[in-house]
């Protein structure tokens, strides 16, 4: 060991630039963990100090660094669970709630120590979770298959179980409107015996383990209907705003762009963009399929930021599992790679500028240089 | 005692039973019955988590009169739920996000009270020596900030408006107490408290709380450049905030503290000058004000500082007094004491709380205590 310290130093600053290229050669570097390296990377209590930039933030186009902070890393925040979804900021009161749908309970993380709390036991197998402009929290109940809000009282308001007379299957996710209408997304997930309960006539018996006797009726036994996208008006007045037409599928995750003017639905493995008419989604088109270097990497939920762009949860192999980002046209500007498949996401903090991803077992959270589009 | 056999034993103690309740501080004597312990027994009541368990009816919950026990819950305990602050003040229950807010004025601290795990956390550090909490029909936070002189609400979205920090383009000396009406106004009082070193900043140069100008109110301030008046001009008033931006004027003339609504929301309880008064509202106006209570129990002064109304129309008020007498007083809608809390600090304020909101939240001095009730908060917050 001839060399002193600044010649170290000046022979780590001549090779920055060819840095990824240059680490197998060069003895002097190293190379920070990730999820796809073996071993792979750490995020336990016990886990070394994250090197940032994060390796496992991929910028797959040069505007995505605008809208990351170089020195933020991925955190994990919690883990433990079954079934993470749902993910929703409450500006008010300073917390994110989720869900874990399998596990039957809402969390929620306190802003200010970081902690994980049981919020809602049972949950009744909440899902999809938002906060409208009035600070109000919307649930989507997958066993009663119903939508409730919470009012500012603390009472809980049913704000729809059927339509048309007929059931509900099991609402999953849901947008606020600025107007004040309420958009959900209505698939057949939790006909599930783990999400919720299976339809009566089946093989499988949908009272046991059942918690909600008495109200349990309240959405129905048997799904009946259509897997449509539902607009509730503030009148009350529940129509269909998108109907699972020409292959487009069963929806899931739902997002408004930040002018209110156009909805994006997660449908058939990719994301589907309309534009809103009235009470409707029309002219439906594809925004993405989510393919990313020809793999699929499917959503579930999704949240616009402020500039528009699409941050989407990735259900794809190790290494693609995580988040996607794609700007208003469609274009994959970015990912963010995660141990787990992820399910839901949503913008949280009190500037709302940090991500928080709900991956399966896990709560991940790294920090952002963009603001979500709207409150919840 | 070792001739008289368990069965024996079982069957004396059934037999006092039902004397109990009503006698069970005449009935000492009787070797077999224990006393428990109360906030002025010698030694007295222990609280923290090393406090033994706490016997029911709680010995500091007292009935002044038979009508409270339609209030009073008494399968409980008074629980002590923090402790290590300056002085607790402004609790406000949030029912969108099940935690109370209650602030540390002197600590510059706002903290909240998570309900679902039972623990205290500093949520707004510095709070800007923050006092009065509350959230409006809407749910929005109030807070009174003594530091900047200033109400405040939090918005929904996250961010902060001021909602007022001047009448007539003087400022506010330091809106102190908050209560939301449904018609969308805020009334709020303005003492002089915040005028303190401790409990926000003092005048600058030679004022009403800044006696020859000798304080320096730029000492540790946090908020250089939002400071609001350095100088308090204004008399001590009651105002009412109307949803257009308006500050009108309500009551004048005397130092007012803590104010509530009736359930009817026809009615204002405020401190006023060291009495609680009450008031019929009207037009958003306060006409025919008058003597609620004197404070008086058993010729002690139990002083008020803020309060809350139940639903049956009945005042929770916190006890500035000497111990034994310092802790809750509860008044009917007729004025009359019909029940205490004795709590082992000075009792600042009070709030209904919990889902149901049927718990009362005490801030008294350096702890929060919490007791449930069979009763239920009037205003949601």
């Amino acid at each position: 060991m001839t060399i002193n310290r600044r010649h170290m130093l000046a022979g780590a600053a001549a090779i920055t630039p060819t840095l990824a290229h240059a680490q197998a050669a060069k003895p002097l570097l190293g190379t920070p963990r990730s999820v796809i390296s073996e071993p792979p990377r750490d995020f336990g209590p016990g886990a070394p100090p994250a090197f940032n930039p994060d390796p496992d933030v991929l910028r797959v186009d040069p505007s995505f660094g605008g809208l990351l902070i170089g020195q933020e890393v991925i955190r994990r925040v919690h883990t433990g669970l079954h079934l993470a979804e749902g993910p929703a900021w409450n500006s008010e009161g300073m917390f994110a709630i989720f869900s874990d749908v399998k596990n039957d309970t809402l969390y929620r993380y306190i802003w200010e120590t970081g902690e994980v709390t049981v919020y809602r036991r049972p949950s009744f197998s909440t899902n999809g979770n938002s906060f409208d402009y009035q600070g109000r929290q919307l649930s989507t109940q997958d066993f009663f298959r119903r939508v409730v809000r919470w009012e500012a009282d603390g009472s809980m308001t049913i704000i729809a179980d059927k339509f048309d007379g007929k059931p509900l299957n099991s609402p999953n996710d849901l947008a606020p409107h600025k107007d004040g209408s309420i958009w959900f997304t209505d698939p057949t997930f939790g006909g599930a015996m783990a999400e919720g309960h299976p339809d009566e006539g089946t093989l499988r018996d949908p009272t046991l383990g059942n918690t909600g006797v008495g109200i349990q009726l309240a959405g129905g036994m048997k799904q009946q209907l259509p897997t449509n996208v539902y607009r509730w008006d503030p009148s009350g007045k529940l129509e269909v705003a998108l109907a699972p037409d020409n292959g487009g599928g069963a929806p899931n995750g739902i997002c408004f762009s930040p002018d209110y003017t156009k909805v994006y639905v997660i449908r058939g493995g990719g994301i589907s963009v309309g534009d809103i008419q009235g009470h409707k989604a029309v002219n439906m088109r594809v925004f993405t399929d989510c393919r990313v270097d020809g793999v699929r990497c499917g959503p579930d939920g999704m949240r616009a930021d402020k500039a528009g762009n699409i941050w989407a949860s990735s259900a794809g192999p190790l290494g693609y599992a995580g988040v996607t980002c794609w700007n208003p046209d469609g274009k994959l500007i970015g990912r963010i790679r995660l141990p787990e498949t992820c399910a839901n996401l949503a913008f949280v903090g009190p500037k709302r500028d940090h991500l928080f991803m709900c991956a399966n077992s896990s709560i991940y959270m790294v920090r952002l240089n963009i603001q979500g589009a709207s409150p919840g | 005692m070792t001739d008289l056999s368990r069965r024996t034993m079982l069957a004396g103690a059934a037999a006092l039973a039902p004397t109990l309740y009503s006698g069970a501080v005449f009935a000492q004597s009787n070797s077999l019955v224990g006393q428990p312990r109360s906030v002025i027994s010698n030694p007295p009541r222990k609280w923290g988590p090393d406090a033994p368990p706490a016997s029911f009816p709680d010995p500091d919950v007292i009935v002044l009169d038979p009508s409270f026990n339609a209030v009073n819950q008494g399968h409980g305990a008074i629980k002590r739920i923090g402790t290590g602050y300056q002085w607790a003040e402004g609790p406000a229950w949030c029912g969108q996000g099940q935690y109370v807010v209650f602030s540390d004025v002197m600590g510059d601290v706002q903290y909240r009270y998570i309900w679902d795990t039972g623990l205290v956390v500093p949520f707004r550090r510095p709070s800007f020596n923050s006092n009065g909490n509350a959230f409006d029909f809407q749910g929005r936070q109030i807070s009174g900030q003594d530091f900047p002189r200033r109400v405040v609400r939090w918005e929904h979205d996250g961010s902060m408006t001021v909602i007022a920090d001047n009448y007539q383009g003087k400022a506010l000396n330091s809106p102190n107490d908050f209560a939301c009406h449904p018609d969308g106004s805020i009334w709020f009082t303005d003492p002089l408290y915040g005028g303190q070193l401790s409990e926000g900043h003092v005048d600058q140069g030679e004022g009403p709380m800044n006696k020859g100008g000798l304080l320096n109110p730029m000492l540790g301030n946090p908020g250089s450049g939002i400071i609001g008046s350095l100088h308090q001009v204004l008399p001590t008033q009651i105002y009412r905030w109307d949803p257009s931006g308006r500050l009108d004027v309500v009551a004048t003339g005397k130092v007012p503290n803590g104010l509530a609504f009736s359930p009817d929301w026809k009615k204002l309880y405020f401190v006023w000058g060291g009495e609680l008064a009450v008031a019929d509202v009207a037009g958003g106006k306060l006409a025919n004000i008058r003597t609620f209570s004197d404070g008086m129990i058993d010729g002690v002064k139990c002083g008020f500082d803020g309060h809350r109304v139940d639903v049956q129309g009945n005042v929770w008020s916190g006890s500035t007094s000497v111990l034994g007498y310092s802790g809750v007083t509860v008044w009917n809608p007729a004025g009359k004491a019909i029940g205490r809390i004795r709590l082992p600090e000075v009792c600042a304020n009070v709030t209904f709380c919990g889902p149901k909101r049927d718990w009362l939240f005490m801030c008294a001095s350096q702890s929060v205590y919490l007791i449930r009730t069979n009763t239920q908060g009037a205003a949601p917050f």
